[in-house]
């Protein structure tokens, strides 16, 4: 008995060690960005190592990203979005899970490098190789549009399985209602909306370009950027 | 100087002074995380060489490192060293080698001469092969300085094979794997500060086995606009050595050394524009009553000022002062069109001796000296240089120099000596054409004896020179503070004599290094801030290294000497050495490297002085010596590389005297030859390093139909355990002298241990036994056992 109890304790320490492996590298954050390791908000910086069950939480004007240490994948989080990080090792590669609770995430991810699924209330997608946006409304609509590659979507309700390919953007209600149609300008500029916010740093830049006047004294010009 | 005028010469350099000739071919490449082994072969006149040191930096870096070099054997060409892995990241490295003579001089190779590039040490692909299983996830190709420096790469493709306790990690030319954070999958390396400018970083690894490395990962790091404080850096090393002594054996067997210990450090530091340096050396063998081992140093560096406390060997100018110890105080400040240097100190310590019936010592010797330039180094400059070194012979009690002997007369067991240099030089320099040229002029006043004091009026008086001394109204007595006059001085009446110059002119043309020197040297010049000059003669040389590319090197130079400059003697002696050095090396072929030295010398009769007399006898002197060799790294050889280095010399030495018309007789006619043999292994499956060197020679003496030989040979064996942590070794050398020597032999065994429990520390344990045997002369046979301990620590 006690062999089996200690056996427990081991198996239970592996397993807590195992689940603590890196799984990902936080990328780049701005703004307001929470990490939440085993129910406790973490202080981090740039390169932060991401554990399994890691949650990433951005603010109002807030950006991260982060890469899968298989370096298959960049996930980027736009403001007020909330991601759950997970993923296990299969057959040597890495099996991936990006579980969105609400907010705008766009996955950009390489063929041919294992398993890679986002998890929303309602849906999970999978993909291979493929570019495509997340986005989970407070009413729980889950939203994918799809800038290059194909996604299949699973509606969890259902079990009804949905295809969107380049160009398509597709829309799940909580009831499983569903839609996939042509992505729309709207839908295109959001995309690029977001990535434009994510770019701008909270400080402004400045150049000073010294110049001369024709009586030879040097002035100069400042772009604030 | 333009970069590709510096990568010339990396294949080898000769030297072209001096009495050494020495050959090293440059590795040119180093992996990085792996430390570089040098060797240098000396294949003429080694047994002046007391130390050989490798002095390596960063290239770009002020502050020169110092590792030392060791010789096989006395008997051996090779030296051998090492540059630290700790050093050889993925940066540029440069080094030369500083040769200390038994003399007290001391020179580089390649010389110090701002023309001729040191050699450079370029990184290359690290031991083993590449590999794709390190990815990179922070692939920004530039970031601001603000955002701070992160290296995360993932090595997940590569699990289970790699280790990662091998892991290394090498960024911006430092091995950062200390403050990396290396989990099971993924390596982080965080700088908050980055540097601006251009980044690289590379990681080595060990994967069943094999070395295995990633890509090189380049980043650029752009200003930021937050100011932060400029980071200090520190480089350096602590170190502690211990020796014990014993000798057992016949009545006549040598004495013991004494037991010692010595702390040393070293340490270099940069703040912004700031460089410092603090030296300190502590021995167990300081004495008062000797000259000091003890060294310490404190320096200081900014744009346009030096300034350096404590033991310091400035260079002010060839004649004045330059690579003498000064221990004071030394001042430089300079800037593009002006330099102002100042060294004021002690030469030497006051010491004293004194027995049952036998009392002396040695004076302090102050030391002053000055240089005042105008003009720009990169230009037209001309410098005015003054050294002054007195005996104070307030520093001994006078019965340590002099006593009164039962006649009454002053006998001098030491004399206080006053020496002053004043000299002036000019050199035109033009970095465009590769052309510099350049004169000294000095002159010298010498005093053997400044006990008595200055001259008096009634001694001047005896020599008909008063009131004024050389016909000047000036007392000798006030112009005391200076230099003191009186009929020590030598000569009494300053001349010619007095003067030496030297004019050259080096050059880089068309693949050629070229340098033509001349000098004359008065037979009163006198300079104790520098080492020997050959008095009373005059010498030209000419030089000439020559590089096609890093495919071949060649070297030669030609020197003529001649002494009785002034034509006051009746014998002139004439000297011709010839020397010239040639090393081809193909990449990936052997290299191959040839020597000759010649040294010619005849005399003359001097028509100019009739001495009737005189007998004249005329002599001949002929020497040579060449040398062939070979070397090859064969990497091709499965699990033992070899890099092999072979050598074949032989000369002869003969000269003939003409005594006293009885017709030329040969005084010596000696004929040698040797081979050398150099190999080194480093098994690539495990940790076990061998080295084998061989050295055989013979030399056969026809005057007295005598032959000697010797050969010794070198075998060392070092094995590492716990991932390079321990690292025992054992040694074993053997030299054997036969023939007319007699049956002798010297058996060296050493057992130690070298262990590294900590980042970048060193411990070494040795025990080192010594045998002696002469099979043909009793109570000679003795055995030593020496005891080595010694601590460094790098950062």
């Amino acid at each position: 008995m006690k062999r089996l109890c200690l056996l427990v304790v081991i198996l239970a320490l592996a397993a807590m060690l195992m689940a603590a492996d890196t799984v990902a590298v936080l990328s780049a954050s701005k703004g307001k960005v929470n990490l939440e390791r085993n129910k406790q908000d973490l202080k981090f910086k740039k390169g932060e190592l991401l554990q399994d069950q890691d949650i990433l939480r951005t603010k109002a004007e807030s950006f991260a990203a982060y890469k899968f240490i298989d370096a298959s994948s960049m996930i980027k989080l736009f403001s007020n979005s909330v991601v759950t990080i997970s993923a296990t090792a299969q057959s040597g590669k890495l099996a991936k899970k990006v579980s969105v609770d609400r907010g705008s995430v766009l996955a950009s991810v390489k063929s041919g490098t294992g398993a890679f699924t986002v998890h929303t209330p309602t849906t999970v997608a999978s993909v291979k190789g493929t570019e495509f946006m997340t986005r989970v409304d407070a009413e729980g609509i889950s939203m994918f549009t799809v800038t290059d590659g194909e996604v299949e979507i699973q509606i969890k309700s259902t079990g009804e399985i949905l295809s969107a390919s380049k160009g398509k953007t597709a829309i799940i209600s909580p009831k499983g209602e569903h839609v996939v149609r042509d992505s729309s300008p709207e839908d295109i500029n959001a995309i690029e909306q977001a990535e434009l916010e994510a770019n701008q740093t909270t400080a402004p830049s400045t150049i000073r370009i010294p110049v001369k006047d024709e009586a030879g004294n040097t002035k100069y010009i400042e772009i604030t950027y | 100087m333009k970069r590709w005028y510096f990568s010339l010469l990396l294949i080898s350099v000769a030297m072209l002074s001096w009495g050494v000739v020495a050959i090293h071919v440059s590795p040119q490449d180093f992996s990085p995380g792996s430390e570089v082994e040098l060797l240098l072969e000396v294949t003429q006149g080694g047994e002046e060489l007391a130390t050989v040191d490798i002095n390596y930096r960063m290239s770009g870096e002020k502050i020169w490192l110092i590792e030392p070099m060791r010789h096989d054997s006395a008997d051996s060409p090779y030296w051998r060293g090492m540059i630290p892995a700790l050093a050889l990241a993925n940066n540029e490295v440069e080094y030369r080698f500083d040769l200390k003579y038994r003399s007290g001089m001391a020179e580089y190779i390649p010389a110090d001469s701002s023309l001729e590039p040191n050699y450079f040490l370029n990184p290359f692909a690290p031991q083993g092969t590449q590999s794709t299983g390190f990815v990179l996830l922070t692939d920004e190709s530039s970031i601001s300085a603000d955002e701070g420096y992160v290296l995360a790469v993932s090595y997940m493709a590569l699990l289970p094979d790699l280790d990662p306790g091998s892991i290394k990690v090498f960024v911006g030319g430092k091995d950062v794997t200390k403050r990396s954070e290396i989990s099971d999958s993924v390596l982080l390396y965080r700088e908050d500060k980055p540097r601006e400018g251009i980044v690289k970083a590379i990681v080595t690894a060990s994967a069943r086995g094999k070395q295995i490395y990633s890509d090189t990962w380049i980043t650029q790091v752009l200003p930021g606009s937050i100011k932060r404080g400029l980071p200090f850096t520190l480089r350096g090393s602590a170190n502690f050595s211990t020796n014990i002594y014993d000798v057992s054996g016949d009545e006549s067997r040598p004495k013991a050394a004494e037991n010692d210990y010595r702390s040393w450090a070293d340490l270099y530091g940069s703040y912004g524009i700031l460089d410092l340096q603090t030296n300190l050396l502590i021995s167990s063998l300081e004495d008062s009553n000797r000259q000091p081992v003890n060294r310490y140093t404190f320096g200081l560096q900014l744009p346009y000022l030096d300034v350096f406390a404590g033991d310091y060997s400035p260079n002010l100018s060839k004649y004045t002062l330059s690579g003498k110890n000064v221990r004071g105080l030394h001042g430089k400040f300079y800037a593009e069109l002006i330099e102002l240097s100042v060294s004021h100190g002690e030469s030497m310590r006051a010491t004293k001796y004194e027995d049952e019936t036998f009392k002396t010592g040695t004076f302090k010797q102050e030391a002053m000296a000055a240089r005042f330039r105008i003009g720009s180094e990169n230009g037209f400059m001309v410098g005015i240089n003054g050294s002054r070194h007195r005996d104070i012979v307030s520093s001994l009690d006078e019965a340590f120099y002099q006593y009164t002997d039962a006649l009454g007369d002053t006998v001098y067991t030491a004399m206080a000596k006053d020496n002053l240099v004043l000299s002036m030089d000019a050199r035109l320099n033009v970095p465009d054409q590769h052309v510099m040229m350049g004169v000294e002029v000095a002159g010298s006043l010498y005093n053997h004896n400044t006990i008595p004091g200055p001259i008096t009026s009634a001694e001047l008086d005896e020599y008909g020179l008063a009131p004024g001394f050389a016909g000047m109204e000036l007392d000798p007595d006030s112009f005391a503070d200076l230099f003191v006059i009186n009929k020590n001085m030598e000569p009494f009446m300053p001349g010619r004599a007095n003067l030496a110059w030297n004019a050259y002119l080096r050059m880089y043309l068309a693949n050629n290094f070229l340098n033509f020197e001349y000098s004359e040297t008065g037979s009163a010049f006198n300079a104790l801030g520098t080492y020997a000059q050959l008095l009373d003669s005059r010498m030209l040389t000419i030089s000439d290294q020559m590089s096609l590319g890093r495919l071949l090197t060649i070297s030669a130079s030609y020197s003529f000497s001649q002494d009785n400059l002034t034509g006051h003697k009746i014998e002139t002696n004439n000297y011709q050495n010839i020397n010239a050095q040639a090393v081809l090396r193909y990449p990936k072929l052997p290299y191959f490297k040839t020597s000759f030295y010649s040294n010619t010398g005849k005399n003359k009769m001097n028509s100019d002085v009739a001495d009737e007399s005189y007998v004249f006898s005329p002599f001949n002197r002929d020497s040579m010596n060449m040398s062939f060799g070979l070397g090859y790294n064969f990497l091709q050889i499965p699990y033992v590389p070899t890099q092999l280095d072979i050598s074949y010399r032989f000369g002869n030495d003969f000269s003939e005297l003409n005594n006293e018309g009885a017709g030329f007789q040969a005084q010596t006619d000696n004929k040698n030859s040797g081979i050398s043999f150099s190999l080194n292994n480093r098994y690539t499956r495990i940790p076990l390093r061998t080295q084998l060197s061989f050295v055989s020679s013979n030399n056969k003496n026809s005057l007295d139909d005598m032959e000697y030989a010797n050969s010794s040979i070198f075998l060392k064996a070092d094995y590492s355990f716990l991932a390079n942590k321990i690292k025992p070794y054992v040694s074993f050398r053997t030299t054997g002298l036969s023939k007319d020597y007699g049956s002798q032999s010297y058996k060296n065994y050493n057992l130690g241990v070298e262990s590294y429990p900590i980042h970048d520390m060193t411990v070494t344990a040795d025990l080192g036994i010594r045998s002696y045997a002469n099979d043909d002369t009793d109570d000679v046979d003795y055995s030593s056992t020496t005891f080595r301990l010694s601590l460094s620590q790098r950062f």
